[in-house]
């Protein structure tokens, strides 16, 4: 274990698409689709069902009719048996709409393994797993140069490469808030699908409003906080002695002395902060998850991400 | 020793300002750094916020942190406290060499003879004990001791004596304490520290001639009673360790002094005065015992009460007592209680020794008995020589003596030789040979024959402006009325002793130059008024007494230890033979007409014999106890000069350096600190441990 407080942190960045996401992890999360937990309609047809009853063949119910229904759907046979008018419900199968957000202020710049290499990975990931199932992919930047950016409507495996270059291109800055981010994502919105935010979530402007924004308005909306293991745990990598702590992005300092006593402190403030995201998050249907960095990102796929239900 | 006021473990501070000094600017420093803020590293992370948030960051933004118990905090002010305690030098006695040279000085004075500690052994013979002890502790070796220094033995009483020079032999050193014998004289120990500096003095043979002293740790083993000490000090690099011998509360009783006087007028008469002194805290009944040669003659009719001594501490030596005195309240010295006894008249008309005991005891016996010698009534015979004025002759006629001759120059010149036949010489100056025969000479004018008078011209009008009144030949003696019109002016060599002096020169002088003793009347008595005065009666008489005592004529003087005996034989006589007080006896050699013998060392009696033409000759000597000595007191402290040195008990050795263990103990308290900071910093690595969870259940980590 690499004491990353007392020299200098590994600082490998990916350079080629190649370094997000390799051929052996797209062979494994090629068969992984996204999963909403709910079903909403999307623009054109997809190879999803849809709470739109329509053009598909696959039948779902009956209704009686009721005046202004669409002549075609009625069932005749019905009709010639029971003498009584009823409507045909099919589903539709629609696409779905993928939306990534990662967090690429100069806080997740930050650990080893590098929180927004790990968030670019995640992203890379999820955004194939998107683009092989024909759903509409965006993934969204925020909070780093240049503002918040966007790659939109990116659909189909041939567009995985155009989608890795704009991940890897990706610049970690200071500027934006979270909430106008989150803001300008609902604002944006176009159909309904699964919004999954990579972010770690140590925002002193809070979080709260700006996941109001993106939570309940046709967003199936997933929080993954990822943390460094140096924060987890820091008296474990060297964080011992006295220190002048300087937040990396608004340059703000304290000075600790990080005393055993100090440390179970801030693990304790960590541990209520996660607490306070996650007691949020299940008010409002969000689904939560902490992540280490350091864990494999097949592994949080394969494993942990298909077993909360976000893939399958 | 039990009875010992002083300390067993003192700790004797050399420099006891540097250390308070250092520690007095350095625990402070330290103290202040762990308030003031420390320098920290920095380092980037994520969000301050968090770390923010815990108190214990809230309480560092004050400028002064609370002071928080810190091991390394009680480390390092543990290693300061050594540190300081190191530079203030201290000593204790932990019975180990310091690997330098000791000089082991023994007080073998009569106060030293006192049995008080366990009523059998005296403190000499206890402080001998102890001194061996301590050379065996000196050449046991000690952690930090190298290997043995050389170590000298001195003795002192009156006078000091080097038992044994500087060896590294145990053995030898043993048997020169072993050799050290109890002594009834006084107290001085400036001999001893000179001896004990002249040979701890080394010559440098490369720094041509120059002499370095090397410092020496003198252990002294004493009470305390030194009459000198105060005139000393301790030189830069000596050490001075005093063991202290005997009791402070230990009184004594003794006899002071003693005289005996036979009647002028029959000398078959002898008075008998004693003075008895006591040290102790209350007022004592005594009956005293008169003996002549043994045998009792008569006894105090009614028991003499002694006063109880006053003033000063009882426990301190003189200098130390005047300086409590002038510091305390009590601003009274140490005053002892006299009493003054004078016996009835005896009829003894033969020579004899007069013994007066103390009909008690108490720890010290060597004061309760004085003696005192007697002759047989002899009168004095006196010569007077040349052309004496009127005046003079009368008044030595008038002295009770077995004759006066009156002598012209040339007959004093052929009989004076025989120095034994008169007592007593009164001349002019110009009567006497240019070197004078031994003899006792009251000379009016200054002579040629005494060297050191030095006499450069004559001063004229010349009136006393100081006499030495306390001196026998002044005794009753008022010369303020005395006016001289013309003396002879001498500039005195500094062992003439001057007792009566005009403006700028001396009038009347006492000289010794060997066997010839003068009293010099500066001016012919005619050049004055003196001889219409009834003090130049009075004084004539005294000088002319005086001189005859000079050799026991008729007035009985006592002696004391630390002086010299000296008998006037015939001018044939070879040797003479002396029996000491312990009965044994002497072979002397006499040269020039005297035998000489001393210095005393034992208190009794001591008889010459010797025979001439007349027969076998036999003069006695008493030897008493020397003054002061009756004040046994232990002192638990010494002042040298201006240092004062606390006593460390007889059981006690010599002071060792205690700042070797001190700096031991701050070096292992800085490996202590090191390792305790380096433990805090830290960390373990950790391998194929469980991963922490400090977010609780609430907040599973996904992790790999």
């Amino acid at each position: 274990m690499s004491l990353f407080f007392q020299g200098q942190p590994s600082r490998k960045r990916p350079e080629r698409v190649d370094d997000l996401i390799d051929a052996a992890l797209m062979a494994r999360i090629g068969q992984l689709d996204v999963v909403s937990r709910k079903i909403f309609t999307g623009k054109i047809q997809g190879e999803r069902r849809s709470k739109r009853r329509g053009q598909s063949v696959e039948f779902a119910d009956f209704r009686p009719y009721i005046h202004g229904d669409d002549l075609r759907f009625i069932d005749w046979n019905i009709f010639g048996r029971l003498d009584r008018l009823f409507l045909k419900i099919f589903l539709e199968e629609e696409d779905l709409s993928l939306v990534i957000a990662i967090d690429v202020s100069a806080s997740m710049d930050w650990g080893d393994p590098n929180k927004m290499v790990f968030a670019q990975r995640l992203a890379m990931a999820l955004g194939y797993i998107g683009l092989v199932n024909h759903n509409r992919v965006t993934i969204a930047a925020f909070g780093g140069e240049g503002g918040m950016q966007k790659i939109s409507n990116l659909r189909g495996r041939r567009k995985t490469a155009e989608m890795g270059k704009w991940i890897l291109n990706l610049q970690s800055g200071n500027t934006g808030s979270f909430e106008e981010s989150m803001k300008a994502l609902a604002l944006a919105r176009q159909g309904r699908g699964v919004m999954v935010v990579v972010s770690d979530f140590l925002l002193k402007e809070g979080y709260e409003k700006g996941l109001r924004y993106v939570a309940g308005r046709g967003y199936d909306l997933w929080c993954m906080q990822t943390l460094s293991p140096q924060e987890i745990d820091p008296s474990a990598h060297g964080l011992v002695g006295d220190w002048r702590l300087t937040d990396a992005e608004d340059r703000d300092e304290a000075e600790v002395t990080a005393s055993p006593g100090l440390v179970e402190q801030y693990r304790s403030n960590l541990g209520a902060w996660c607490a306070g995201l996650r007691d949020f998050a299940i008010r409002r249907s969000i689904m939560h998850m902490v992540v280490d960095t350091s864990t494999e990102v097949d592994a949080l796929l394969l494993e942990y991400l298909r077993q909360r239900g976000l893939v399958r | 020793m039990s009875g010992s006021l002083a300390p067993v473990l003192a700790i004797v501070w050399m420099t006891p300002l540097i250390g308070a000094a250092v520690a007095a600017v350095l625990v402070p420093l330290l103290i202040a750094l762990y308030f003031l803020k420390l320098r920290r590293r920095a380092t980037a992370v994520p969000s301050t916020l968090l770390w923010k948030r815990s108190v214990e960051d809230v309480r560092a933004n004050t400028p002064f942190q609370r002071l928080r118990p810190s091991i390394l905090l009680f480390l390092q002010l543990g290693l300061l406290a050594f540190v300081a305690f190191a530079l203030m030098q201290p000593r204790m006695d932990l019975g180990l060499s310091s690997g330098g040279r000791s000089v082991i000085i023994i007080d073998a004075s009569a106060s030293m003879s006192t049995t008080d500690l366990d009523g059998k052994k005296s403190r000499l013979a206890i402080a001998k004990e102890q001194a061996k002890e301590r050379i065996e502790q000196l050449f046991a070796g000690g952690l930090f001791s190298s290997i043995p220094g050389e170590t000298m033995v001195i003795s002192f009483s009156d006078t000091a004596k080097i038992m044994q020079p500087f060896t590294r032999s145990s053995g030898d050193l043993q048997r020169a304490i072993d050799r050290i014998e109890q002594t009834d004289g006084g107290s001085r120990i400036a001999d001893a520290l000179s001896l004990a500096r002249a040979f701890a003095t080394v010559v440098n043979p490369e720094a041509q001639g120059a002499t370095a002293s090397e410092g020496a740790s003198l252990e002294l083993w004493s009470d305390g009673q030194i009459s000198d000490i105060a005139a000393e000090a301790i030189r830069p690099g000596e050490t001075i360790s005093y063991h202290v011998c005997g009791r402070a509360d230990a009184a004594n009783l003794g006899i002071e002094r003693i005289a005996a006087e036979r009647s002028a007028t029959e000398p078959g008469v002898i008075q008998v005065f004693v003075t008895v002194r006591n040290d102790g805290p209350e007022a004592i009944e005594t009956d005293l015992e008169l003996s002549i040669d043994g045998s009792r003659r008569s006894v105090t009719p009614k028991p003499v009460k002694v006063p109880a001594a006053g003033g000063g501490r009882a426990g301190a030596s003189g200098a130390v007592a005047s300086r409590g005195a002038a510091a305390g309240s009590a601003a009274v010295p140490y005053k002892p209680g006299y009493e003054r006894v004078t016996f009835p008249p005896i009829i003894q008309p033969r020579a004899g020794v007069i013994s007066v005991a103390l009909v008690r005891s108490d720890v010290m016996v060597a004061d309760n008995r004085a003696e005192i010698a007697v002759s047989a009534p002899r009168r004095l015979r006196i010569a007077v020589v040349g052309a004496v004025d009127f005046a003079a002759k009368n008044v030595v006629s008038a002295i009770p003596a077995e004759k006066v001759e009156f002598l012209t120059p040339a007959e004093f010149a052929t009989r004076g030789v025989k120095s034994d036949e008169f007592d007593v010489v009164v001349a002019t100056p110009a009567s006497l040979p240019a070197v004078l025969p031994p003899g006792r000479y009251l000379i009016l004018g200054v002579p040629v024959g005494i060297d050191g008078l030095n006499a450069y011209g004559t001063k004229e009008k010349l009136s006393v402006r100081w006499q030495r009144s306390e001196h026998p030949l002044l005794h009753a003696v008022n010369l303020d009325d005395l006016f001289v019109a013309k003396a002879t002016a001498i500039a005195p060599a500094s062992d003439i002793e001057s007792i009566v002096e005009g403006p700028d020169v001396p009038l009347v002088v006492v000289a010794r130059r060997g066997h010839v003793a003068a009293v010099i009347i500066t001016f012919e008595p005619l050049d004055s008024n003196w001889p219409f005065q009834r003090g130049f009666v009075t004084f004539i008489a005294n000088a002319v007494e005086w001189l005859g005592a000079l050799d026991q004529a008729a007035v009985q003087e006592e002696h004391h230890p630390g002086e010299t005996l000296s008998v006037r034989t015939a001018a044939g006589v070879k040797e003479a033979m002396l029996t000491l007080p312990d009965g044994s006896v002497q072979t002397l050699q006499a040269r020039e007409g005297s035998v000489t013998f001393g210095p005393l060392v034992r208190a009794g009696t001591y008889e010459f014999r010797w025979t001439d033409d007349r027969g076998e000759q036999r003069r006695m000597f008493a030897v008493n106890t020397a003054e002061g000595e009756g004040r046994i007191a232990a002192a638990d402290q010494l002042s040298i000069g201006t240092q004062v040195v606390q006593g460390t008990g007889s059981e006690g050795g010599s002071l060792s350096d205690l700042w070797p263990y001190a700096l031991t103990a701050a070096l292992i308290l800085l490996v202590l600190e090191w390792w305790a900071y380096h433990r805090k910093n830290w960390i373990r690595p950790v391998r194929g441990a469980k991963p922490v969870r400090p977010l609780g259940a609430a907040a599973p980590i996904i992790r790999a």
